[in-house]
């Protein structure tokens, strides 16, 4: 066993994004890796013995492109290796409020000095974490090869096995979030497993100028598809006066309650998500009426 | 040199060091049996429990979850560190006595973890230390005589301050 944790890893350690992009597509089988904290955390060997990694390893630290956070009129550009605290560094001022506090509520400090954005949003372990957040306020998410570029929603980056469905060769490089303003922002996370597992989280935003609902986003995060939104409800709630009768709160909580069958299993913890993924949607639209009054 | 060593060059508590490792070899056991500094400790494994806990490039990271090959070129100061450099001579100022805390096993994460926000803030209130400990397990529960000690020591130079202008 000594002998296998002390097997051969190469180590290829690019400067440059383009450098990066062609070793990944000569070397597809090979582990990307950034901050690390979740791989590092699964290939622990014990007490003085080296991390179980795999024989090919790309470190993306020295990449400058994906190291970058650039701000314009209308975006936030991310690059995909950014840690989690240089990213809050940012302030909350200028980081989308319901982003701003998800990321700040990531694992401890120490983690969040490593652990970066692409990593939490590609690594199944990390599903519940900023999903959510990132869903709610539209951000894409830009995919690349050596020869081609694409932009993808949060929730298409996700295909078969609800595995990142990348073309070969592909990387996440940058993650680009909307500035726009929301008048109200709300974000919950449920833990129920060991360590920093996340059984369920919520995000939810909403706009509403003059007493009605201009726009509304709620995603659910940790069931069975990594990101659960529902546009048929959104669309229902679109120019809804305010306050919002309860009537309409509790037809929709049932459209949300016979939605969320297929995405959580039929056991006690399935039904414990179920029930309180319904609780969060309550509590953001009747959170919502509160606002408005406040704000007449 | 075999296939499973590489060659690394890194600051260690303001040195420049040459370290032979695997290259997953774990930063911990680097500063434990590579170079015999043995206050950081391990705990969990999992960078949950924070006694691990080092500054790399002037940040706590938690020293079980970094490998060798991320370390080229990087500055890690560890407790020994803190502890001994002249460099963080204002900061000792401001840490917790050793009598603060118990059996003492949490005591070098969580001087790292206070060093770190100490570097950033100088003069941190009760909510910025504890969320500068939220990853800092403590099971003798030492987290408030270790939060009361450092805003008592951080706010008596500005007592002292204070007063050296009212006697000129």
């Amino acid at each position: 066993m000594a002998e296998d944790a002390l097997k051969e890893v190469r180590v290829f350690r690019p400067k440059s994004l383009g450098g990066t992009l062609r070793l990944f597509t000569r070397n597809p089988g090979a582990l990307l890796y950034a901050g690390g904290t979740e791989i590092a955390r699964q290939a622990q060997m014990g007490s003085g013995r080296p991390l179980n990694l795999p024989q090919k390893v790309i470190y993306l630290g020295n990449v400058q492109e994906l190291n970058r956070i650039s701000r314009g009129q209308r975006y936030l550009d991310i690059g995909s290796v950014l840690d989690l605290s240089r990213i809050l560094s940012i302030g909350r001022n200028v980081l989308p409020p319901v982003l701003f506090e998800t990321l700040s509520k990531i694992a401890t400090p120490g983690i969040r000095n490593l652990a970066t954005l692409g990593g939490n949003i590609s690594l199944r372990a990390c599903r519940g974490d900023s999903l959510p957040a990132l869903s709610v306020i539209d951000t894409q998410l830009e995919l690349r090869t050596a020869g081609s570029t694409r932009w993808v929603e949060v929730g298409e980056f996700f295909g078969r096995g609800n595995l990142p469905d990348l073309r070969p060769g592909e990387i996440l490089t940058r993650i680009r979030v909307p500035l726009e303003e929301w008048d109200f922002a709300v974000t919950r996370k449920v833990h129920g497993g060991s360590g920093f597992a996340t059984t369920l989280s919520f995000a939810g935003v909403a706009r509403f100028p003059k007493g009605s609902l201009e726009t509304l986003h709620f995603c659910l995060g940790g069931l069975e598809t990594p990101v659960f939104r529902m546009p048929v409800l959104e669309e229902r709630l679109k120019s809804a006066n305010l306050p919002m009768p309860a009537r309409l709160i509790d037809t929709l909580s049932r459209e949300l309650g016979d939605a969320l069958t297929d995405q959580v299993a039929d056991n006690p913890k399935g039904r414990y998500r179920a029930a309180t993924s319904l609780r969060l949607f309550r509590s953001f639209l009747e959170k919502i009426n509160i606002r408005s009054l406040d704000l007449l | 040199m075999p296939g499973n060593v590489i060659k690394l060059r890194f600051i260690l508590n303001e040195q420049p060091v040459l370290l032979q490792a695997h290259p997953g070899a774990r930063l911990l056991d680097v500063l434990r049996c590579d170079f015999g500094l043995k206050a950081t400790r391990e705990g969990c494994a999992r960078g949950e429990c924070g006694a691990c806990l080092v500054l790399m490039n002037g940040v706590a990271v938690n020293s079980c979850l970094i490998p060798a090959f991320t370390l080229s070129d990087a500055e890690i100061v560890t407790i020994e560190g803190i502890h001994s450099l002249k460099s963080f001579a204002d900061i000792r100022k401001k840490l917790p006595d050793c009598d603060v805390y118990r059996c003492g096993f949490c005591s070098s994460g969580m001087q790292v973890a206070l060093a770190a926000l100490l570097l950033s803030d100088p003069e941190p209130g009760k909510e910025a230390i504890l969320q500068a400990l939220t990853g800092n397990l403590c099971s003798c529960g030492s987290y408030r005589r270790i939060v009361n000690s450092v805003v008592e020591r951080s706010s008596r130079k500005r007592r002292y301050g204070r007063r050296r202008v009212e006697r000129s």
